[in-house]
C-alpha cells in the first residue's frame, strides 16, 4: 500500500510540475487563440535566466527567480511585439508555425550561451522528509508548495479580478471585448507576462527536480500539450486538472511498462481524447452559438 | 574540397526531397506535418535493418518507402478529423514516440549505439572516389523522380481537387469528392517521399544512430516550403538549394572562423533557421515563388494572406 | 442645441472596395436617429465606422466636440459611446453579472458604484434581473439582446448605438424592446440605430436617415419620412 501511495504521490508531484506550463499554454491558447509551440523553450529560457542570477551572480534562489521572471517577461513581450502581434489577424496555424521558429531561436540561443552540459542550481542538499509513510524529498516539497501557491494566485486573478475578466472576455469574443472598452493589446501583454512568470517558476522547479540542460523544455512540449488537451486546452483551470491527472496516470503506468514509455502513453491518451472529446475531460462545453 | 561539396550537396538533396514531401502533404494537401523527422528516421532505420538482414539495398529502400507510406496513412486517419492546430501536435507526438522507441528498443535498433555498415545501392560497381559521385547521381535521380511525381500530381485534376480542399473544404465536400480518402492518400504519398530521403540518408552515412534525427530536418523542410511558396515545387527546390546550401555550407566555416566549434555553429544554424521561419511567416507568407494557378476571373484586390 | 455626434463625408469599406461614399449627418442629443435603407446600402458599415470598428478611408467623426476618428474602439467606448452589435453581442461563457460588471469597469463611466448602477439598469430590464448568475450564452435570444443592451448602458454612455435591435425577436419582444429604447432616451441618452423594421424604428425616434448605396438620400424628421411616398417606393416596389 505504501508503495502505491508513494507512486500516486510522485505522480501528483509530476502532475504539478506539468501543471504550470500547461496553465501557461492554455492561457495563451484561450486568449490569443493559437497553440504556442515555444512553451518548451520558454521553460528553458526561464530556468537558465534564474540559473544566471543564482549561480552566475550568486543570488539566493528566491531572489534569482524574481530576477529570472523579469528577464523572461521581457523576452516574451519582445517576441509578442516582433512576431505575434503583427500576425494577430492571420490564421492560428501561421502563428503556430511562427512559434516554432521562435522556439528554435530561443532554445539555441540558450544552448549557444550555456553549452550542452547539464547544470544545477546552487542550493543546499537536504535530507528527505517522511510524512505518513511517504518519502518526500526537499525538492518535491518545494514543488508542491510553489505550484499550489502559484496556481491559487493565478486562479484568483483569472476568476475574480478585473484583468482576469478581461482575459476571459477576449477569450470568448475578442471583437466584443474592444466594444466593451477592454484594451486588447494591454490585456494580451498581461497574458504573455503571466505565462512567462508561470513558465519561469516551472522551469526552475524542473531544474531543481532534475538538472538543467538546453533541451529540458523541448522534452516537456509533448507532455504539456497532452496534459492541456486532456484537461481542456481552452480552459486554464481545466488544463491544470488535466496535468495532474496525466502525472498520476504516467506514474501509475510505471507499474506495468518501462519508464521511457511514459511519453508514449501520454501521447496515446492525448490522441484518444482528441478523437473522442476535443474539449477535454474537464473543459466545459464551450458555448459557441 | 570536393568531398565537402559532395556531402553538402547530398544534404541539400535530402532536404529538398523532404521539402517536396511536406509540400505535398501541407502545401497541396493542407495537412501540416510537424513530425517529418520521425518518418525520416523510420525509413532510415528500416533501410538499415533490412540491409543488415541481407536484403539488397534497393529492395530495402522500397520496403522502407512502403512502411513510411503505411504509417503516414495510419496517422492521417487520426489526424484528418482534427483541426490544424491539433494536427501539428499529433504529428509531432507521433515522431517523438518513434524516437523514443528507436532509442530504447535496443534489441531491434541497438539504441544509441546505432547501426553501422549499411550498404549502398550500386556499391560494388565503382570504387574509391567515384563511389561518392555514383551515390550523388543516384540521389539526384531520386530527387528528379520525386519532383516528377509531385509535378504530375500538382498539375493533374487531383492537384486541383487538393487545392480546392486546402482552400475551402466545404465546397469540395458538396461536389461529392471523397475528401477524406484523397487526403490520406496524399499524406501517405508524402510519407513515401520522406521515406526516400530517409533511406538515402542511411545509405549515404552508412552508420545511423538516433541523435542524427532531430528537429532540424523538420525545420529545413518548413523553410523550404514557406520560402518557396506553398504548393510550388520549383519554389521548394529553389529554396532548398539556395538557403540550405548556404546554411550547410557554413559547416565548413569553422575551419576558417576558429572561434566557434562545430556544436556552436550548429546552434547558430538552427537559430538562423528559426529566424528565417519567423521572418518568412511575417513578411512573405506566400513565399517568393507564386503558385501556378488557373486564373478565373478577377482576383480580389488586397487579398488577405493565410 | 448642438449635435452630439457629427459625421463628415465618411468614405469607408473593406478590402479596397468602398461601401460608404461620403456620408454626412448630425445626431441631435435628443430624439434619436434611425438609419433605414435597403440591404447592402451600408447601414452596418456606417455604424462600425462611427463606433470605431472600421477606420474610414476619409472623413471625420466628431463626438461631443472631439475628433475621435483616429481613436480605437475601446477608447471611443470610454468616452461615452455604447454599442450593441446585432450578433455575438454578449460574452456567452461569462455570467450575466460578469457581463454587466465588465461593461461597468471597462466602459469608462465612473458615475456610480457597480451595485447602484446595476440596480438602475436592471430596473429597465426586469426580465433578466433574476438570471444574473446564468451564463449569458444559455439565455434565449431576446434575453441575450437585453443583456447586451444592459451591458452597453452600464457605464452610463451619452450615446447608444444599436444595430438592428429587433432582429430575430418575437413581436412581443420587439414592442418591449422599443419601449425600453424609448425609456433609455427619456433618461437622456442620445440614440443612433439602424432598423429593418422601418415603421417601428421611425416611430421610436424623432429623426430618420435613408441610406441607399452608401449615400444619404433623405434626412428628415421621422414623421415626414413615414408620410413620404418616395420612401414607400423604395420599400414597397412603387415607382422607382
Amino acid at each position: 500500500m505504501n508503495h502505491l501511495g508513494q507512486i500516486v504521490f510522485n505522480g501528483l508531484i509530476t502532475g504539478l510540475l506539468i501543471a504550470l506550463p500547461a496553465l501557461a499554454l492554455s492561457l495563451t491558447f484561450s486568449v490569443l487563440r493559437f497553440a504556442n509551440f515555444a512553451i518548451g523553450s520558454l521553460l528553458t529560457v526561464g530556468a537558465y535566466a534564474v540559473y544566471g542570477f543564482n549561480v552566475g551572480l550568486g543570488l539566493p534562489l528566491p531572489v534569482a527567480v524574481a530576477c529570472g521572471c523579469a528577464v523572461s517577461v521581457a523576452v516574451v513581450l519582445l517576441v509578442n511585439e516582433a512576431v505575434h502581434r503583427p500576425l494577430r489577424r492571420r490564421s492560428s496555424l501561421m502563428q503556430l508555425v511562427a512559434s516554432m521558429g521562435v522556439a528554435l531561436v530561443m532554445e539555441n540561443a540558450v544552448r549557444l550561451a550555456a553549452g550542452s552540459a547539464p547544470a544545477a542550481y546552487a542550493v543546499e542538499v537536504a535530507r528527505p522528509l517522511r510524512f505518513w509513510g511517504l518519502r518526500v524529498n526537499h525538492e518535491q516539497g518545494i514543488i508542491a508548495l510553489a505550484v499550489v501557491a502559484l496556481l491559487l494566485l493565478v486562479a484568483v486573478l483569472y476568476r475574480a479580478t478585473r484583468w482576469g475578466r478581461a482575459m476571459r472576455a477576449i477569450a470568448d469574443n475578442p471583437d466584443l471585448a474592444g466594444v466593451r472598452g477592454i484594451p486588447y493589446d494591454r490585456t494580451v501583454r498581461l497574458v504573455w507576462a503571466l505565462s512567462a512568470i508561470v513558465a519561469t517558476v516551472a522551469g526552475t522547479l524542473i531544474g531543481l527536480d532534475a538538472t538543467l540542460n538546453p533541451l529540458m523544455g523541448s522534452n516537456y512540449v509533448l507532455v504539456v500539450f497532452a496534459a492541456a488537451i486532456l484537461g481542456g486546452i481552452a480552459s486554464p483551470l481545466a488544463a491544470v486538472a488535466g496535468a495532474i491527472a496525466l502525472g498520476v496516470v504516467e506514474e501509475l503506468s510505471t507499474l506495468v511498462v518501462a519508464p521511457h514509455y511514459r511519453s508514449i502513453l501520454a501521447y496515446c491518451v492525448m490522441t484518444l481524447l482528441l478523437l473522442l472529446r476535443p474539449s477535454g475531460l474537464f473543459g466545459t462545453r464551450w458555448v459557441k452559438k | 574540397m570536393s568531398l565537402y561539396l559532395t556531402s553538402t550537396l547530398v544534404l541539400v538533396i535530402l532536404s529538398a526531397i523532404t521539402g517536396l514531401a511536406l509540400n505535398l502533404q501541407w502545401g497541396l494537401g493542407g495537412l501540416i506535418n510537424f513530425g517529418l523527422f520521425g518518418f525520416y528516421m523510420l525509413a532510415a532505420y528500416a533501410t538499415g535493418l533490412l540491409a543488415h538482414a541481407g536484403v539488397p539495398p534497393l529492395l530495402a529502400m522500397a520496403a522502407a518507402l512502403a512502411l513510411t507510406a503505411l504509417l503516414s496513412a495510419l496517422v492521417s486517419q487520426v489526424a484528418i478529423r482534427l483541426s490544424e492546430d491539433y494536427l501539428a501536435i499529433v504529428t509531432l507526438g507521433f515522431a517523438e514516440c518513434l524516437r523514443i522507441l528507436v532509442t530504447n528498443e535496443e534489441w531491434l535498433t541497438r539504441g544509441v549505439m546505432g547501426l553501422a555498415g549499411i550498404a549502398r545501392p550500386f556499391q560494388g560497381a565503382f570504387g574509391g572516389k567515384a563511389a561518392d559521385l555514383v551515390f550523388l547521381a543516384f540521389s539526384v535521380v531520386c530527387l528528379l523522380l520525386v519532383f516528377g511525381v509531385y509535378q504530375l500530381i500538382a498539375h493533374s485534376p487531383l492537384g486541383r481537387t487538393l487545392r480546392g480542399i486546402r482552400d475551402d473544404p466545404q465546397v469540395v465536400e458538396t461536389l461529392g469528392k471523397h475528401v477524406q480518402r484523397i487526403r490520406w492518400k496524399t499524406f501517405a504519398l508524402g510519407g513515401a517521399m520522406v521515406g526516400v530521403a530517409g533511406s538515402l540518408h542511411a545509405f549515404y552515412y552508412s552508420y545511423i544512430d538516433p541523435t542524427q534525427f532531430t528537429t532540424i530536418i523538420t525545420a529545413y523542410a518548413f523553410v523550404a516550403v514557406l520560402m518557396g511558396g506553398r504548393g510550388s515545387a520549383p519554389g521548394v527546390l529553389l529554396s532548398s538549394f539556395s538557403v540550405i546550401l548556404l546554411l550547410e555550407g557554413s559547416r565548413f566555416l569553422n575551419d576558417q572562423l576558429g572561434f566557434m566549434d562545430a556544436a556552436q555553429l550548429a546552434c547558430l544554424r538552427l537559430m538562423l533557421v528559426g529566424l528565417l521561419i519567423v521572418l518568412i511567416v511575417r513578411f512573405k507568407p506566400q513565399g517568393f515563388v507564386t503558385e501556378h494557378r488557373l486564373k478565373v476571373g478577377a482576383s480580389p484586390a488586397g487579398a488577405e494572406p493565410v | 442645441m448642438s449635435a452630439i455626434l457629427v459625421a463628415e463625408n465618411l468614405v469607408a469599406g473593406y478590402g479596397g472596395r468602398h461601401i460608404l461614399h461620403g456620408v454626412s449627418f448630425e445626431l441631435p442629443p435628443e430624439g434619436g436617429l434611425t438609419v433605414v435603407g435597403p440591404n447592402g446600402s451600408g447601414k452596418s458599415t456606417l455604424l462600425k465606422t462611427v463606433v470605431g470598428l472600421l477606420p474610414p478611408a476619409s472623413g471625420r467623426i466628431v463626438f461631443r466636440g472631439e475628433d475621435v476618428t483616429a481613436l480605437p474602439v475601446h477608447e471611443r467606448v470610454r468616452r461615452g459611446i455604447g454599442y450593441v452589435p446585432q450578433e455575438a453581442n454578449v460574452f456567452r461563457n461569462l455570467t450575466v453579472a460578469e457581463n454587466l460588471r465588465i461593461g461597468h469597469e471597462f466602459g469608462g463611466g465612473r458615475v456610480k458604484s457597480l451595485q447602484a448602477r446595476q440596480e438602475e439598469v436592471m430596473s429597465l430590464f426586469p426580465e433578466i434581473a433574476p438570471r444574473l448568475g446564468a451564463l449569458a450564452g444559455h439565455l434565449s435570444g431576446g434575453q441575450r439582446q437585453m443583456v447586451a443592451m444592459a451591458t452597453a448602458l452600464m457605464p452610463a454612455p451619452s450615446l447608444l448605438v444599436l444595430d438592428e435591435p429587433s432582429a430575430g425577436l418575437s413581436p412581443r419582444n420587439v414592442d418591449l424592446l422599443f419601449e425600453i429604447v424609448g425609456a433609455v432616451m427619456r433618461r437622456g441618452v442620445a440614440l443612433l440605430m439602424i432598423e429593418q423594421n422601418v415603421q417601428k424604428g421611425l416611430a421610436t425616434t424623432a429623426h430618420g436617415l435613408v441610406l441607399v448605396n452608401g449615400t444619404v438620400r433623405f434626412s428628415a424628421p421621422s414623421q415626414a419620412l413615414l408620410d413620404d411616398p418616395a420612401l414607400q417606393g423604395l420599400y414597397f416596389g412603387g415607382r422607382p
